[in-house]
């Protein structure tokens, strides 16, 4: 948690010397809180369902297994820095980098790994079985990735 | 679960109070957009546009004018322009309290009929830190619109990428070769490293003001949330507004930055608060007096913000323009873009988006400059107004024109050329008519 505090500082700190702090703290929050929305919501139905699970490691499961994303993220916005700062003609910051489509393109494959990964993670840690159970999970994913996806462009689209 | 065992999850708890911390002390409901002043109006910033015969208004207090260094009478406020002052830039100096002070290059004298009329919107540039091809393109747009001789430009806002002082240079760099009157207005970008726009004041001037071109009105009404792309328009700026918009015009515009009303909501559409009566807004204070003040006086809003976007929205008398960016935009397959209007008698004849890559205009010179062809290329499906504005040589001859008609000369050579370009090429022949 700690090493995931540090890499969101440096990350914004990169940010910060020519975008307001309002911006890059909620660009913060963004990245610090991307694991807990469908890790919640997917909590919240297995519990409703009846599976019995020890609540503290789905949580710390779902966190561990998000820090590759974090990871991967972290890479790219620091690359992406140093080109954005260094090197590229006219030079831009990383903030821009994640407003143009077509650089959105890494971080969606990061963010399809990063499911994947965390998919495999939730199974591992309920011991469940690959049976016809795993469609309910994988929907119940679905619509938790969903749901989260759309509270993060409300925060993106609907406040900033 | 015990307490203690979250104590490994504190850093995280404590990083994200930390954040939602900074978020809440540096949010800027309303930014300072400075008012402009009675007595300062007209300035460097905020020109007056007469043409020769014409008037403008003083403050109260003004006792003497000069003009050009030519002393005017005033009449009770009123300024008259004598009838044989020349097309261009003048500077103004006024006595007030028995102080004078000069303003330099506050009045434009325009060669067009205040009747009938073209002007340019521009809007989201997004200026970068550095040079290089992204600011020489800019540079060719305001030469591309110098051409295109249009009364006056309007910028809607989002003219830096963060309001950064090297980013403002930049822009007053880009558009120090506009020949005619610019008027801004600022957008969220500028507030993004600027929180009170200080640095647009001290660029460019006030964000809320009002000026008159013959008989249209144009309010500068800029409403934001620091550093949001949400608006909102606070008590005093709707009282402004109310106030500037009854005045008596036969055509009224808001220019603003922040769409107020569309049928569409670009990538915002999904944001359910946006939708209300049947249209989207990205205004959150004062949506519904800002609505109904515009509605009442049927005005037209111009307004930029959405980049690729160019829309025309009617709602209940009112207009709503939404104007696409004048910069190559990535994701968006059209190059720099703009909004021509042509204003006749109070009423918009035309209001086409322009392509600057689709324009063409070039002039050739003959050595002595006693003679100029022009070369147009239109690309657009729609034929496209222009003013052309070519420099010739000093003649004792007038000068006359194969094509369209000539508007307004001056005895240094400055020839302004009417001519609607058909789609397609076509050429223009400038040449001095020695008498039989």
């Amino acid at each position: 948690m700690v090493a995931s505090v540090v890499y969101a500082t440096i990350a914004e700190l990169g940010m910060f010397h020519s975008v307001r702090s309002h911006f890059t703290a909620a660009y913060a929050l963004m990245f610090t809180i991307i694991w807990f929305l469908p890790t919640l919501f997917s909590m919240v139905f297995f519990k409703i369902i009846g599976k019995k699970f020890n609540t503290e490691s789905y949580m710390e499961a779902n966190a561990l297994s998000f820090f590759s994303v974090l990871t991967l993220l972290f890479l790219f916005f620091s690359i992406f820095m140093i080109y954005s700062n260094l090197i590229a003609e006219p030079r831009r910051t990383a903030y821009f980098a994640i407003v143009y489509y077509n650089q959105l393109l890494p971080v969606a494959i990061v963010g399809v790994i990063g499911a994947i990964m965390l998919i495999h993670r939730v199974l591992k840690v309920g011991k469940l079985m690959v049976n016809a159970r795993i469609y309910q999970i994988l929907l119940t994913w679905l619509a938790a990735g969903a749901i989260s996806i759309y509270i993060a462009y409300l925060l993106f689209r609907g406040w900033l | 679960m015990k307490l203690g065992r979250l104590k490994s999850y504190l850093p995280l708890v404590i990083f994200i109070v930390v954040l939602i911390i900074i978020m809440w002390l540096s949010y800027v409901p309303f930014p300072n957009i400075v008012k402009l002043a009675v007595a300062d109006y007209p300035n460097q910033q905020v020109p007056t546009i007469v043409s020769p015969g014409g008037d403008f208004e003083l403050p109260a207090n003004a006792e003497k004018v000069w003009l050009g260094g030519r002393e005017l009478e005033i009449k009770q406020r009123i300024v008259r322009i004598p009838q044989d002052l020349l097309p261009g830039w003048y500077n103004l100096t006024i006595q007030l309290d028995g102080a004078n002070s000069t303003r330099y290059n506050s009045i434009y004298v325009t060669p067009f009929n205040l009747q009938d009329f073209t002007f340019v919107q521009i809007t989201d540039m997004h200026t970068p830190c550095y040079g290089g091809q992204d600011v020489e393109e800019r540079k060719g747009v305001i030469d591309l619109i110098n051409d295109m001789g249009p009364a006056f430009v309007v910028d809607t806002g989002d003219m830096t990428d963060y309001g950064l002082e090297e980013q403002y240079v930049w822009y007053e760099h880009i558009i120090s070769g506009l020949e005619i009157p610019l008027y801004t207005i600022p957008g969220n970008m500028e507030s993004y490293s600027d929180p009170n726009l200080e640095r647009y004041a001290k660029y460019l001037g006030p964000g809320n003001y009002y000026f008159y071109f013959g008989e249209t009105l144009f309010a500068a009404g800029a409403a934001l949330h620091s550093p949001r792309s949400w608006g909102g328009f606070d008590d005093a700026q709707l009282a402004w507004l109310d106030a500037t918009l009854s005045k008596e015009a036969k055509l009224k515009f808001l220019l603003h930055h922040i769409p107020i009303a569309s049928e569409e909501g670009r990538d915002y559409k999904y944001v359910p608060w946006g939708w209300k009566d049947g249209h989207f807004s990205q205004i959150e204070q004062g949506r519904e007096r800002i609505v109904d003040i515009l509605t009442r006086e049927k005005a037209i809003t111009l307004s930029g913000h959405w980049h690729g976007y160019s829309n025309k929205f009617e709602y209940e008398g009112a207009t709503f323009y939404n104007t696409p960016s004048v910069t190559r935009m990535t994701g968006i397959k059209e190059g720099p873009r703009f909004r021509l209007f042509h204003i006749q008698n109070g009423t918009i004849t035309y209001d086409n988006v322009i392509e600057y890559e689709r324009l063409d205009i070039t002039c050739e010179y003959r050595t002595d400059s006693t003679q100029v062809k022009i070369s147009i290329k239109n690309e657009h499906i729609f034929p496209v107004p222009l003013n052309i504005h070519v420099k010739l040589a000093p003649s004792q001859f007038p000068y006359k024109t194969d094509l369209g008609e000539i508007t307004a000369s001056t005895a240094s050579g400055d020839i302004w050329v009417k001519y609607s370009a058909p789609v397609g090429e076509s050429e223009i022949q400038v040449v001095t008519t020695p008498e039989q």
